[in-house]
């Protein structure tokens, strides 16, 4: 018998729900939580809602960022990075999860699903010390 | 005749009978002392002859025996000269190869040293540049900390879309 990866399970969560509203959703959804508890598959349901967010964000074109940097960024700051970010990942919406971290010197960090976008002092002085020191 | 005969008053019976008396005891003195001191007079001379023989055969012997032995020993002087140079030979032939090796070891291990000191040499310069860097690193992340780096930031934003 075929494992149930969570990618799958949550792709054909989204695709019994999706265009469906009130009853049918509340059915559709119904019906997913029953299969689940069915196949013993409760305890991955934190994982397989993160796939789920993952396929609705991919299908609807938005892109969630997680953002370093050292000092907190202006609003104006924020609104330009979304600009670059929505461009960048031709994306109709940007969420920002801004942080703060004093160790990074300046710049920023950008981490969007496994893309790392590093544009920080401490790494740009990591890569001179590595160039300097092979 | 007869006056001679008289005036010694000869008298043929006594003449003969020590005629016959005289050749009795010549045949007594002939076989009882004569003849066997004849044999061991014989005797004596032959073994004399033979110790003649026999000293003249070892003295033969003797003087083959000494050439013999004359012989041996310069036979045995020459092997053991041949066998002595053919040993300083050898000798020199090992103490050259020796020297020769001797002079290798030294050389690799002075070339060993070389490598050694160079390749330490190389490394001390390689710590000693990593930490200088490493120092620069530091001193320059302590000044940055206080640094306001706005403009920095605002144009990484703008970089985004390219990194």
């Amino acid at each position: 018998m075929a494992t149930l990866s969570t990618k799958n399970i949550a792709y054909a969560l989204y695709e019994a729900t999706k265009d469906k509203q009130g009853k049918d959703l509340e059915t559709a959804l119904s019906n997913g939580v029953a299969f689940l508890a069915n196949k013993h598959l409760l305890s991955r349901t934190s994982e397989i809602l993160r796939e789920l967010e993952k396929i609705i964000d991919e299908k609807e074109g938005v892109v969630r960022a997680r953002v370093e940097t050292s000092r907190k960024l202006t609003k104006g700051m924020e609104a330009e990075l979304e600009k670059e970010i929505k461009e960048r990942y031709k994306a109709k919406e940007v969420h920002l999860d801004t942080a703060e971290n004093r160790t990074l010197l300046g710049g920023l960090k950008i981490q969007v699903g496994d893309e790392v976008i590093d544009l920080t002092l401490s790494h740009k002085l990591a890569q001179l010390q590595n160039h300097l020191t092979p | 005749m007869d006056s001679f005969i008289a005036t010694f008053h000869i008298d043929w019976k006594i003449i003969v009978a020590q005629a016959i008396n005289f050749v009795v005891v010549l045949a007594v003195l002939y076989f009882l002392a004569l003849k066997p001191l004849k044999k061991l007079m014989r005797e004596r001379s032959e073994r004399i002859a033979k110790g003649l023989d026999d000293a003249k055969h070892n003295a033969t012997l003797l003087a083959a025996t000494q050439k013999e032995y004359d012989d041996v020993l310069a036979k045995a002087r020459i092997e053991a000269h041949e066998i002595f140079q053919q040993g300083k030979i050898d000798a020199q032939a090992k103490r050259d190869e020796m020297m020769e090796e001797a002079k290798k070891d030294v050389e690799t291990m002075i070339a060993n040293g070389k490598k050694t000191l160079e390749s330490e040499k190389v490394k001390m310069v390689e710590e000693a540049k990593k930490e200088i860097v490493a120092l620069v690193v530091k001193a320059t992340e302590k000044l940055l900390e206080d640094e306001d780096t706005k403009s920095y930031d605002e144009q990484m934003v703008k970089r985004v879309k390219k990194a």
